[in-house]
């Protein structure tokens, strides 16, 4: 079932010109599926199979490595990266494109490629596997009539080689495949991410409760773990390796103004002395440092950034 | 837990001193600021060093401006196959005049000790210098001598010629305290270089303090605070080479011989030395990751598996930096 879901989200999308096109994605989301553009074709006839990899500007660009095509004869491929359009973020689609022609007849199935991408969460890199897909490869006297220059396989099938019980098949598709394409939207539309700098601003919030107990070394513990947590996921730098001094010279070359930068290397140098060498700012000076901080995090919306969001799909099961 | 916070005040006003041997000895050493970094940080913590680069780095030029730069005692031995332990510690001569023996002491004698291309000589003069680092005495006809502090080794050793030379084993590297790689300079260094040294005159340095400002300076990184969490951190780093899959890291196979315990000493002094240098009374954890690569990269030891794959010890350190959790 989940197939025929997907064929007919195929010829939909195919015949909207739009083939493995996404209709939301966030920028710190990565997915990746293989498309078979047919799931039945005559022993001879070539059939396409497409990855489709979309990930956020900020990322590397994906790698795929094929799956054996042990039953088939490639007769072509080509691949190309494109930018989204009419996306809520900007995004690249890359598409790689075999064109396959079975070489023997029966139920084969093509082997999950693997995509090696950026994860944009950690940068680190990471693997995933598409989905087997399956063709039915009929023999030559059996199979639909050979296409004829210019039309389509839908059209074929609707001037009816099998009769009208293929055409009315593919419109029972083409139909699954429009409530699949209205359903995906829906899901994507998913309340709006929250910002990294509110997430920040929340860890900041909470590591206030560290005061109440008067465990100052806790508190700019914590303190510095939301402020590097913020930096390493809004701007994907290692934070938490880098030395302070490093880390400032990063952040300089971002578009932080000199003032921020100051104030944030007088927080980050008074939270060690508080948290490695016993000192204990005064009153004042705590609330100082802790305006300082959140003035840095609320001055870090306006630039531009890797921009990381929590939610990421793991894998691409979930468009099955 | 408590700082010193006069020591904070004190350490600033002493790494004074420290910046001007660095003024002074730029002087005539053109870059190489790591390198300088680390042969101030062994004389100020009493580690001996071991320097790797190809010749014509300046490393001999460094060790001896630096020793003019404290008003030290220097040598320099150039270590050869036919070397004999008693040319580096000394001997007893018999005077026929007198009918008796007197000690003639060895060029181990001085300050700063520079044991050029230390992989020449054989196992029995190295293991000789290695014993009196490692004591800081020596022992001659039964008569045992305490060796003048400050006392540092720095020996240096050619990474690329491997021929005729007697590598040092892994116990006695383990000696070193920091193993400071020395790279080419940068083209503008370079042309720097060039305008120095080709006018006939070369660059000379002064002295602007003496070995006892070196033995107070001491006293003072010795006092440098240095919090049980940073303590535990370093413990870490040093377990993590030994047993890197309890955190997390998948690198067991690339690992033959973890870091000794003499790794966390040394990392514990160095990062006291790096904090002193930066003007502070207490180490942070961005001191241990300033010198951990100096202190381990020679105390790590790859498996076949890993110089299969070019992977060094130093990317063993930077994947542990970027695991082990910072407190």
């Amino acid at each position: 079932m989940q197939r025929r879901w997907r064929i007919g989200t195929c010829a939909l999308l195919l015949l909207l010109g739009g083939w493995g096109a996404r209709s939301s994605l966030a920028l710190d989301e990565v997915t990746y599926e293989a498309l078979l553009e047919k799931n039945q074709v005559a022993l001879g006839e070539p059939v396409q199979f497409l990855i489709i990899v979309h990930y956020g500007i900020g990322s590397m660009a994906p790698q795929v490595m094929p799956p054996a095509f042990d039953k088939f004869a490639v007769l072509g491929e080509n691949e190309r990266t494109v930018n989204s359009e009419g996306q809520e973020e900007p995004h690249l689609i890359y598409r790689k494109l075999w064109i396959l022609k079975p070489t023997e007849t029966g139920h084969l199935s093509i082997g999950s490629a693997v995509v090696n991408y950026q994860d944009p969460t950690t940068n680190l890199l990471k693997s995933g596997k598409t989905q087997v897909q399956f063709l039915d490869v009929m023999p030559a006297a059996s199979a639909p009539a050979p296409a004829e220059p210019g039309t389509t396989s839908a059209a074929r099938a609707a001037r009816g080689a099998p009769g009208w019980f293929l055409a009315a098949g593919i419109a029972a598709a083409l139909l699954l495949g429009l409530v699949w394409g209205l359903r995906r939207p829906r899901r994507a539309a998913r309340v709006p991410a929250e910002a990294p700098e509110d997430r920040a601003l929340a860890a900041l919030q909470q590591a206030v409760d560290h005061l109440e107990s008067e465990d100052l070394a806790a508190y700019y513990g914590a303190l510095t773990r939301g402020l590097l947590d913020y930096l390493q996921t809004r701007f994907a730098l290692d934070a938490n390796v880098l030395s302070t001094a490093s880390l400032l010279e990063k952040l300089a070359g971002l578009g932080f103004k000199a003032d921020q930068l100051a104030a944030l290397e007088t927080f980050l140098k008074t939270a060690e002395r508080a948290k490695f060498a016993g000192y204990t700012p005064a009153e004042d000076e705590v609330e100082a440092l802790h305006r300082a901080v959140t003035g840095f995090i609320e001055a870090g919306r306006g630039l531009r950034g890797h921009a990381a969001r929590p939610s990421r799909p793991e894998k691409n099961e979930e468009d099955e | 837990m408590t700082v010193n916070h006069e020591l904070d005040k004190k350490g600033k006003e002493m790494s004074e001193t420290l910046r001007k041997i660095q003024d002074e000895s730029a002087k005539v050493i053109v870059g190489q600021p790591l390198m300088v970094r680390g042969l101030l940080m062994g004389l100020l913590t009493q580690g001996h060093i071991l320097l790797e680069g190809v010749p014509g780095l300046a490393k001999t030029l460094s060790v001896m401006t630096l020793s003019t730069c404290i008003q030290a005692k220097f040598s320099r031995i150039q270590f050869t196959p036919d070397l004999l332990p008693s040319d580096i510690i000394g001997t007893s001569i018999y005077n026929a005049k007198t009918a008796e023996f007197s000690i003639k002491k060895g060029p181990i004698f001085a300050n700063i000790v520079l044991a050029d291309e230390i992989n020449r000589a054989a196992a029995k003069v190295q293991s000789a210098l290695l014993e009196a680092m490692q004591e800081r005495q020596v022992t001659i006809s039964g008569q045992t001598f305490k060796l003048e502090s400050p006392f540092l080794v720095l020996a240096t050793q050619n990474p690329l010629e491997s021929e005729g030379t007697y590598s040092l084993p892994d116990a006695q590297v383990d000696r070193f305290m920091f193993k400071v790689r020395v790279g080419y300079p940068s083209p503008e260094e370079e042309f720097e270089i060039l305008n120095r040294f080709t006018r006939g005159e070369n660059p000379t340095v002064s002295a602007v303090c003496t070995p006892q400002d070196i033995e107070a300076t001491r006293k003072t990184i010795n006092g440098i605070f240095i919090d049980d969490k940073i303590k535990r951190y370093i413990v870490d780093i040093t377990h993590a080479t030994r047993a890197p899959e309890h955190f997390g890291l998948k690198i067991r196979n690339l690992i033959q011989n973890g870091a000794s315990p003499r790794a966390s000493i040394y990392l514990t002094i160095g990062s006291k030395g790096n904090a002193f240098m930066e003007g502070r009374g207490y180490v942070t954890p961005d001191d241990v990751k300033a010198v951990a690569h100096d202190v381990l990269r020679h105390r790590i030891v790859v498996s076949y598996e890993a110089e299969a794959e070019e992977i060094a010890s130093e990317n063993v350190i930077d994947e542990i930096l970027k695991t082990v959790k910072v407190p």
